[in-house]
């Protein structure tokens, strides 16, 4: 009885604390401030004088790739404080208090050594709100390897502020015609250091990167015939994989092993997707209908494959699974959706729709719900392709007249284009982290 | 008893009309049962099991001047102090403006109040106005972009020009005195609902013209601007609660408190892949508002997610009002409003 007492006596105080004091919880629902303060300083020699302009590439480099993860806000570097212009780069050797006083709350700082051609970078992000470490590194190398270096480093810094990895530190495949042929080109993300891969002087289209990285599928009119080739990048040895009578065009390498390609064939006389192996042979025929199936795009996990249709009139974006079953059509509004790309984490396929004489670009999810549309405006936006941490789309744009490489954020946001003005630029493909 | 179902305009009217024949040759019973399972079907299909993207629910948002003080019984009025804070007794304006608020202050005023009537429960932002702090600094040369839901009454066409982007700051200064004048001039003669709804859009914009002149060098303390408000006392809907029935000038604890740990949380959307996390948080503060614990009662899932509730929290050790009794809860921190 007495027990009871005490329970009914416990039970009325808890009720009686819980009415008087905060009975419901405080509910927050979108943070105050969604971008991170963040002050990139510039980097100081720590041996001899040493020419700073090595400093500011690099800085300038990771501003970049950072503005454009649209992550940050950048604390003008006028309002710096002393601690600036001090090399101490362990965490107790870091004022972190006048960070504070700024209102910062991620910190690049870091040093540089250039002994002749041979340049170290040391590089830190720190925490500022609790004063620690976050990442730091040491690249080494040459004094033309720092937009490398830069790269790589902003990709860490995503990585300890996100939990994922950029895609900085890697390239963008395409095709230009400023040499009067249409030739394949390769560049850093940011549109630097372009470079032609192939002197076919014919007619060069649609490359994708392996995997791994380090070849590019593509295909190539040398012969006459549109046949897919493979390319080394480093030895820029090529090899020709399809050369069946007809088209063998838009060759994508399955992942993650890259050890087959899908691609359309049109050796029986209609356009019907095939999985070959590297070297050449057929291992599997995924479609036979009447229509003409085009530019597949594997999931990630390399079992189903986005295409392009017109078997019910007009093109549309259709799923298959490559283990056998049913194609389904995911796309349902617009008369012209083309040029699917598979989002590397499965969730989404971007792909252009022709609408009112314009492609733009949207995304839909694989089973064919919430379709959105990621740009507007002047100009043909086609053939998107993502970033291999997903967070960006490369695509061809028309916008300022010629055909040019472009890149946006994942939700279309910060278009910004990244190849140079010569001849047209178009068939990006971003390559795995180089 | 058929007709929640014949008007359904969900496939489940359709899906059900064999059944429904089959209603005649069966007695009472059956058909109550028919009816029972339809009502359940389509209230089931209206529940967003099958409807993936289910509207998400609307329900008001407060955010309070974090000048106002929480107290522990509200009198009723406007949590944002509705621009007679100074007047409500509440002069501590200069202690506790965190610098870092600024953009969500500046969020609080930009959509003005459809109607603000006596007891002025009105400071529900569209959820869209209020996702953008992030666009904040790129926008903020064109402070034009408020919307004009007052402009077919407002009786002083010549202030217009202040609120133009284009305006230097000493006309900024000028018209801050007239529409200060024209508030006294409407003050004295208030007695419609009309009045008071001009008088309500009037302090909006002094508050809006104050924050301008309050921050115009830049992004340092906006906040401050809530205590050049304080000048146009005097005016109607006092600070408090909309559903306030106590006597203090002040905000609600738990309100203040929400405010609070929102304009500390900063998290922006392209740190985190998935708009469903969730992080619940149990903090303790005493009555002078240290902070005395904190614990993840329940995690997102993700690190980074939690890493910047735990960091707003850390943000926040001593907060800058006391509150009226120690706060021991929970706070639930989620994207809900922002938008994807």
């Amino acid at each position: 009885m007495k027990f009871y007492s005490h329970l009914i006596f416990l039970v009325f105080s808890a009720m009686v604390l819980s009415v008087t004091s905060w009975s419901a919880p405080i509910e927050v629902r979108a943070p105050g401030q969604q971008a991170i303060p963040v002050a990139v300083t510039s980097f100081l020699p720590m041996a001899g004088g040493g020419p700073a302009d090595v400093a500011r590439e690099f800085q300038e480099v990771v501003k970049d790739d950072l503005e454009f993860s649209g992550i940050f806000r950048f604390i003008d570097p006028e309002a710096f404080l002393s601690d600036a212009g001090r090399l101490g780069m362990e965490s107790s050797q870091v004022d972190f208090e006048q960070w504070r006083l700024l209102g910062t709350e991620a910190l690049v700082k870091g040093g540089y050594v250039l002994e002749g051609e041979n340049l170290v970078m040391e590089a830190r992000l720190y925490d500022v709100l609790r004063g620690r470490l976050l990442t730091g590194q040491r690249y080494s190398g040459r004094r033309q390897d720092v937009r490398a270096m830069a790269h790589a480093f902003a990709d860490q810094v995503l990585k300890a502020l996100t939990g994922n990895m950029g895609a900085f530190k890697a390239k963008i495949a395409y095709i230009n015609d400023q040499t009067g042929f249409k030739e394949l080109y390769m560049m850093d993300v940011d549109g630097n250091q372009p470079t032609r891969l192939t002197s076919h002087r014919s007619l060069v289209l649609n490359p994708d990167f392996s995997p791994q990285g380090k070849e590019i599928a593509f295909t190539s009119y040398r012969s006459g015939n549109p046949d897919l080739f493979r390319m080394e990048v480093y030895s820029r040895r090529e090899a020709s994989v399809s050369s069946r009578k007809g088209l063998n065009i838009a060759g994508r390498y399955r992942p993650p092993a890259g050890r087959e390609l899908a691609l359309t064939i049109t050796e029986d006389g209609n356009a019907d997707l095939f999985i070959i192996g590297t070297d050449g042979r057929v291992s599997r025929r995924l479609t036979s209908s009447w229509g003409i199936d085009v530019d597949p795009s594997w999931s990630p996990d390399g079992e189903r494959i986005a295409f392009v249709s017109d078997r019910l009139g007009n093109p549309q974006i259709f799923v298959i699974n490559v283990n056998g079953g049913k194609e389904r059509r995911i796309t349902r509004t617009g008369s012209y959706n083309v040029t699917p790309a598979w989002s590397p984490d499965g969730e989404r396929i971007a792909f252009s729709r022709l609408e009112g004489g314009r492609f733009d670009i949207h995304t839909i999810r694989p089973d064919g719900s919430d379709e959105r549309r990621l740009t507007f405006g002047a100009g043909n936006k086609e053939h998107p392709r993502w970033s291999p941490d997903g967070r960006f789309l490369v695509y061809s744009s028309t916008e300022k007249g010629k055909r040019g490489i472009y890149v946006m954020r994942a939700d279309g946001s910060g278009s910004r284009r990244i190849s140079s003005a010569a001849g047209n630029s178009f068939h990006p493909a971003w390559s795995p982290r180089w | 008893m058929s007709i929640g179902i014949e008007e359904s305009p969900m496939p489940g009217g359709r899906l059900l009309h064999p059944l429904m024949q089959a209603r005649s040759d069966s007695g009472m019973g059956r058909m109550l049962f028919l009816s029972v399972a339809a009502h359940l079907l389509v209230a089931l299909l209206f529940s967003g099991w099958f409807v993936p993207q289910a509207k998400r629910e609307e329900r008001p948002v407060y955010y309070v001047d974090l000048i106002s003080r929480p107290v522990a019984n509200p009198q009723a009025g406007r949590p944002d102090g509705g621009g007679g804070g100074k007047a409500q007794g509440n002069p501590p304006a200069e202690k506790g403006v965190a610098p870092a608020q600024s953009p969500p202050a500046r969020n609080e005023t930009a959509p003005l109040p459809e109607k603000v009537s006596k007891k002025a429960e009105t400071v529900a932002l569209p959820t869209k106005a209020e996702v953008k702090p992030g666009l904040k600094s790129e926008a903020k040369g064109k402070p034009e972009a408020k919307p004009e839901a007052k402009a077919k009454t407002d009786p002083k066409p010549e202030i217009k020009p202040d609120v133009k982007a284009q305006a230097a700051a000493k006309s900024t200064e000028q018209g801050y005195q007239q529409v200060l004048s024209a508030v006294a001039a409407l003050q004295k003669k208030r007695e419609s609902e009309q009045q008071k709804e001009e008088i309500a859009s009037l302090q909006e914009r002094i508050a809006e013209m104050s924050r301008r002149r309050g921050d115009g060098a830049g992004n340092g303390g906006g906040g401050t601007g809530g205590a050049a408000v304080a000048g146009g006392s005097g005016v109607d809907a006092p600070l408090g609660m909309p559903d306030g029935t106590g006597n203090e000038a002040g905000v609600s604890s738990s309100l203040w408190l929400q405010t609070f740990f929102r304009s500390n949380w900063r998290l922006s959307k392209y740190q985190v892949s998935r708009a469903d996390l969730e992080t619940v948080i149990r903090i303790a503060y005493d009555a002078d508002g240290n902070l005395l614990r904190k614990e993840i009662v329940k995690s997102s899932g993700d690190r980074i997610f939690d890493q910047s509730v735990e960091d707003a929290v850390l943000k926040s050790r001593k907060l800058p009002m006391p509150l009226p009794a120690p706060f021991e809860g929970e706070v639930i921190f989620n994207l809900r409003d922002l938008q994807q």
